[in-house]
């Protein structure tokens, strides 16, 4: 009965999602080609780009991994918080420096902006590889992030594979078709599901078990006073100084997360990025909410272990809520694995629709065709290495954040600083890249306690700027700066002459 | 040395002190970081460490806001209202 009710509440939601997706572009027949499917013909506004960033920064790790965290560690899970809010900060200035070099060259996501910086196609289509290999493992996690919460909310009904399938098939349903626009729609349903859901829980849950937040929290205070300073509980070196760095190469990161920059592409105008850099750390408040129910769960159920520990919080909702709730809350979190994945897929099929194959020039005229078939592809490949061999993207997964943030060097240096050439900014890339992946992989992260990306960054700073100062000089590259760099952030005169079209 | 680029400094910090609010959230979240890691006093019940982090996360749009208001006053970063929305 249970597991009826709540499986039935799924499937409805799970119907609406692709309805609403594909309704998002209708009128528009197929037309508009890749800037259209891609950023969403640069058209949106300060509410849909407030809930598309929003939707797909709050993840199924939000749900499952903060939680987690907070259960098994305490402390250190407030590097979301803190890294998310310093990242929406400085985005302020990244963002609209990014729209305006975008839309004044017509370019549609970070590896198109590289081959335009340093007029090199070639070098648009590997950053494209290299930002492939740092993503597909964050779409398995939403997958699988889907799997346990889908198969845990279905009490058992759906099993883990079948939910991995329902996953890919939901999101590939519309994303193809409609791009970033159907993402932006489906996620204002996410958005008000998660804030309602969350929202409830927050006051739900300490007053179910607790008798209300005074006692839950003297009692957190009085017995685990472990979990609520640095380094946590038993979290293996995630001290101050790992905090320091991990908010401060992740804040710079999460701006020039291709999925972040296809937020920023999207935006009607730059002030509606600016004002978003206002209203979206609001959403960060939400965040709380898991961290604390985790904690709460060590009272509930105590004793989660491993991969287990992911599911504190859906452990309390299942235990004390009506089945018609806990499917609600459960789509609220599968939304949270589907908006991301839906922009993670779109990103990908748009790196190499674009700069991969669109390089290629008797493919170039079909790039939209191209991306929407990568994002089947790439959704795909997800899917059968979660089936076949999951451990594989698992142990990619470790360097994706340490490993993307290698490109912010080439990518934000580059656009504000003409004499980066192309030899120094590739050198660091590749210094900075290796050093991460012998860090993480050799097990050194954290390495003497520091996040180990950062390591990775210094050096490829420091490398970029040797070669600059004593490698090759760039020769041939006589454009004028106002063509190369971004310029001062300009207004647009108006913001309905989009241009760049394809 | 070859003469930097005729545009001046990077684009968006030339003459734009306000900017530098938006370095505020760093302050808050990591500069103090050793004075807040503690678990008393506790404010509202909540644990320091968390009730400071709860702080430093409603005070980010608040530092965004001060840079924002900076451009402003600068005749910058004016309503869209008045360029016109999309066609």
């Amino acid at each position: 009965m249970n597991a009826t009710v709540a499986t039935a509440i799924f499937a409805a939601f799970m119907v609406l999602t692709v309805v609403l997706g594909l309704l998002a572009v209708r009128g528009r027949g197929s037309g508009g080609g890749l800037t259209e499917w891609s950023v969403g013909g640069r058209s949106l506004g300060t509410v849909f780009i407030w809930v598309l960033m929003a939707g797909e920064s709050y993840t199924s790790f939000s749900y499952l991994g903060a939680a987690g965290w907070g259960y098994n560690f305490g402390a250190p899970v407030l590097y979301v918080l803190a890294y998310m809010s310093c990242g929406y900060a400085i985005g302020y200035v990244v963002g609209p420096m990014l729209w305006a070099y975008a839309r004044r060259h017509g370019l549609v996501g970070i590896t198109d902006i590289v081959a335009h910086r340093y007029r090199r196609p070639w070098l648009g289509a590997a950053v494209a590889v290299l930002a492939t290999v740092c993503l597909l493992p964050y779409i398995q996690l939403q997958i699988t992030g889907m799997g346990v919460v889908v198969s845990t909310i279905s009490y058992g009904t759906i099993s883990l594979n079948w939910a991995y399938f329902i996953g890919f098939a939901v999101t590939t349903g519309f994303v193809v078709v409609s791009g970033l626009r159907g993402s932006a729609w489906v996620s204002v349903l996410k958005d008000v599901l998660v804030i309602a859901t969350l929202g409830f829980l927050a006051l739900y849950v300490p007053l179910h078990y607790f008798g209300g937040y005074g006692p839950f929290l003297d009692r957190i205070v009085a017995e685990k006073p472990q979990w609520l300073t640095f380094p946590g509980h038993a979290s293996g070196g995630l001290g101050q100084s790992w905090f320091l760095t991990t908010t401060l190469i992740n804040s710079l990161t999460v701006v020039i997360f291709p999925t972040t920059v296809a937020g920023y592409l999207g935006a009607r105008n730059a002030d509606v990025l600016r004002r978003n850099a206002m209203y979206l750390p609001f959403y960060n408040v939400l965040l709380f909410v898991p961290m604390l129910l985790g904690l709460a769960a060590l009272f509930v159920v105590p004793g989660l272990t491993g991969a287990r520990s992911n599911l504190a919080l859906f452990k309390l909702v299942v235990d004390s809520l009506p089945a018609w709730a806990v499917g609600v809350i459960g789509v609220a979190a599968a939304l949270s694995s589907i908006v991301p994945m839906a922009v993670f897929m779109l990103v990908i099929g748009t790196m190499w629709g674009r700069s991969v194959l669109g390089a290629v020039p008797r493919l170039t005229s079909r790039q939209k065709l191209w991306s929407q078939v990568v994002v089947v592809v790439a959704g795909a490949l997800a899917l059968v290495l979660t089936y076949v061999a999951p451990n594989t993207l698992v142990r990619l997964s470790l360097i994706s954040y340490e490993g993307m943030a290698q490109l912010v060097p080439m990518l934000l240096l580059g656009l504000v600083w003409r004499r980066l050439t192309m030899y120094a900014a590739v050198s660091g890339l590749v210094a900075g890249f290796t050093l991460v992946c012998v860090l993480v992989f050799g097990g050194h992260d954290p390495v003497w306690g520091v996040n180990a990306g950062i390591v990775g960054l210094a050096v490829n700073v420091a490398v970029a700027l040797a070669v600059t100062w004593l490698g090759p000089r760039e020769r041939g590259d006589d454009r004028p700066d106002t063509e190369v760099l971004a310029l001062e952030d300009e207004f647009p005169r108006a913001g309905a002459a989009v241009s760049g079209r394809d | 040395m070859r003469n930097q680029s005729p545009g001046g400094p990077p684009p968006g910090t030339r003459k734009r002190p306000a900017l530098l609010w938006l370095l505020l959230p760093y302050v808050l979240f990591l500069v103090v970081l050793p004075l807040v890691n503690r678990v008393t006093p506790t404010v509202l019940g909540l644990p320091f460490l968390f009730f400071w982090m709860m702080l430093a996360t409603l005070l980010t749009p608040v530092s965004v806001w001060l840079a924002r208001r900076g451009d402003h006053k600068r005749g910058r970063g004016r309503d869209d209202g008045l360029t016109g929305g999309r066609a």
